[in-house]
């Protein structure tokens, strides 16, 4: 007992006087940050969009309004509803699905948005909302491995993702039921036109057809280019984006097949009480330019929003945008009103369906 | 002065333990509750999230592949890890070293990058089955090692498989050997000496390692999902695409608490049977 060590009042005020130190000096570093130089906080999906992102739109908004941009991968409607419910908003402009402008509405997560800031004009007035303006477009498509099916054998729709005689080879399924409910209805004879509402019970009957044929159920968008030009699967739902670059960068045996195709939009949103909202508007405004988003489609393959782009491409470039695609007729756009009032059903059922 | 110390004894230890104590009330206990409260009111109190688990089968029987999946893994891991850091107590300091960066280098590598590299040995394409079938031809079509269960348990083990060692090793290295050598010098051959010295002595750190790597391998979700295939849906996964897709927080903290409590009473039967096990060992 005697060897037992004894802590004098000393000591204690040292730790004290240490761990308050410790705090001050976050709560000096934390207030500096706050008070430095104009800024906007970005989030968006990371990798190689995002880096395309800086160099084509926030590079040059830097330049032209001396607001520096800080941009971070990871977006997340999650991690938005954490933010907003703890008050602690860190991004002021987010990337978001189109899902999740509607749902997020529903929680009470966004702003309004500034159109005496932005200019909507050559978006869409679909596009323009109240708590999102449409930035990119994206194609939903079949892509599938030229080396399995060449031209003049190649799958032209869904009923041949279907056909696993006349088109044999290991399928890719997106493990989400969003998409694979639509390409089922249309892989079993429905109109395009007429996918919305979705005659659920009708998909997963289809869908049980083509169960056993599905080597990878991925779960992450650059899974696909990698298998499908590596001949691991011959066929799979992805992003027109993810086939174009991996065309271009690794000359992958890979095409697209934009018929009955199915158009998303990725919007700009800014979450409740983000702390640079005047900034964040600027900055969403700049982004719709028209004369950037086609410099971002000629780079990344990505397609406009704003319309006025499609006039700034060559028709070989206008040929491989979604935007233009959907124009045509040849695609449709996704039902992200359906899927915001659905989707957690629609989990539930999918997983209840994979395991049995 | 007198009083000083006395001060000192009474409470000062008690008081140095307070930041960690505050710190680990404010970091863990404090979540959970909050977890608790997010899956009992919604704002009103309602059992409803709960129902919903125990209605809806799929979500128990995803429950049992989470423990499937993470005991096999976990029982895999042991299994390797052992040796392995029997190995590692006994080697050189040299050979330890060696070993030791062999052991961590994965631990540092993002588990993103380890599943695709795993992908890429393992698929119908990969390096594993082109020698298998290409090359030496001992196969006729290639072995599904990936996008399935063994490719899952695989992806696993070899995240699990450092923690394993670390924590085995350390246990292993408070051992006194002289003990296995005194065995030894008293006509014990080796393998008896292991047997009956130092593997009942290393048997608190595998109880220690097998509860935490298992309870590790419960959390797993980037690993199944990436690795595994249509089946190989884990409850980790589920209470992710709650909170971060549907932003269902009341349903996944009600999963989380679920998960909680049934890993909780598996650990209290797990140490219940091993206690009684130890009982009847010492009595033999």
């Amino acid at each position: 007992m005697k060897t037992r060590e004894r802590v004098g009042l000393r000591q204690l005020l040292a730790f004290a006087l240490f761990y308050g130190v410790l705090g001050l000096t976050a709560w000096i570093a934390g207030s500096t940050a706050a008070s430095a130089a104009e800024t906007v906080v970005f989030a968006g999906w990371g990798g190689s969009i995002q880096e395309n992102q800086r160099k084509i739109f926030f590079g040059p908004f830097e330049k032209a309004t001396g607001i520096k941009v800080i941009d971070v991968p990871g977006v997340d409607l999650g991690k938005i509803k954490a933010m907003v419910e703890a008050k602690n908003v860190e991004w002021d402009v987010t990337q978001a699905i189109g899902m999740w402008v509607p749902r997020g509405e529903k929680e009470g997560l966004w702003e309004e948005l500034d159109y005496k800031v932005i200019q909507r004009d050559g978006v869409p007035a679909d596009l323009a909302q109240k708590y999102g303006l449409g930035n990119s477009t994206y194609g939903q498509i079949l892509a599938y491995n030229t080396k399995a099916f060449p031209p003049g054998k190649e799958p032209q729709s869904w009923a041949d993702f279907w056909n696993t005689e006349k088109f044999p080879g290991p399928r890719g399924m997106f493990d989400q039921p969003r998409y694979m409910l639509e390409i089922a209805l249309m892989a079993d004879g429905v109109a395009p036109a007429n996918l919305y509402p979705l005659d659920v019970d009708r998909a997963f009957r289809k869908l049980d057809q083509i169960k056993p044929k599905i080597h990878v159920w991925w779960k992450q968008w650059p899974q696909v280019p990698t298998l499908l030009g590596s001949g691991e699967i011959v066929m799979s739902l992805t992003s027109n984006t993810r086939i174009t670059s991996v065309k271009k960068t690794e000359n992958a045996p890979a095409e697209i097949c934009w018929k009955q195709g199915m158009m998303t939009v990725d919007w700009l949103t800014v979450p409740k009480g983000a702390k640079n909202k005047t900034n964040a508007m600027k900055l969403i405004d700049f982004m719709n330019r028209p004369e950037l988003q086609a410099e971002l489609a000629k780079a990344a393959g990505i397609g406009p929003a704003n319309v006025k782009a499609l006039d700034a491409l060559s028709p070989a470039d206008r040929e491989n945008m979604p935007a233009f695609q959907f124009q045509k007729g040849i695609m449709i756009r996704f039902g992200d009103a359906w899927w915001a009032e659905n989707l957690a059903k629609m989990e539930e059922r999918w997983n209840a369906w994979k395991l049995r | 002065m007198v009083r000083r110390q006395r001060l000192g004894r009474r409470y000062g230890a008690q008081l140095l333990v307070l930041p960690g104590f505050v710190f680990l009330i404010v970091i863990f206990a404090l979540p959970i509750l909050l977890l608790m409260s997010r899956s009992l009111f919604g704002p009103e109190l309602t059992v409803a999230h709960y129902r919903r688990v125990f209605e809806v089968p799929e979500y128990l029987l995803v429950l049992r592949n989470s423990f499937q999946i993470s005991a096999l893994a976990t029982a895999l891991s042991l299994a390797a890890g052992y040796p392995l850091a029997y190995v590692l107590n006994r080697a050189s300091p040299t050979w330890r070293a060696v070993i030791f960066t062999l052991v961590l280098l994965p631990f540092w590598t993002n588990i993103l990058v380890r599943c695709y590299a795993w992908i890429l040995v393992l698929q119908n394409r990969g390096v594993v089955n082109q020698i298998l079938v290409d090359w030496l031809g001992i196969l006729a079509r290639p072995v599904p090692l990936v996008f399935n269960f063994t490719g899952t348990v695989i992806g696993m083990v070899h995240y699990l498989l450092p923690p394993t060692v670390l924590i085995l090793w350390s246990v292993m290295r408070a051992i006194d050997f002289r003990l296995v050598e005194a065995a030894q010098g008293l006509g014990a051959n080796p393998w008896r000496a292991f047997w009956r010295v130092f593997l009942p002595l290393s048997l608190p750190g595998v109880r220690g390692a097998t509860t935490l790597i298992f309870i590790l391998g419960l959390g797993f979700f980037v690993t199944p999902a990436l690795m595994g295939g249509r089946r190989e849906i884990t409850i980790a996964m589920l209470i992710d695409t709650q909170f971060s897709e549907l932003l269902n927080w009341g349903f996944g903290s009600a999963l989380a608490v679920v998960l909680l409590t049934v890993t909780l009473l598996g650990l209290i039967v797990y140490y219940w049977l091993l206690g009684r096990a130890g009982t009847k060992m010492t009595v033999v």
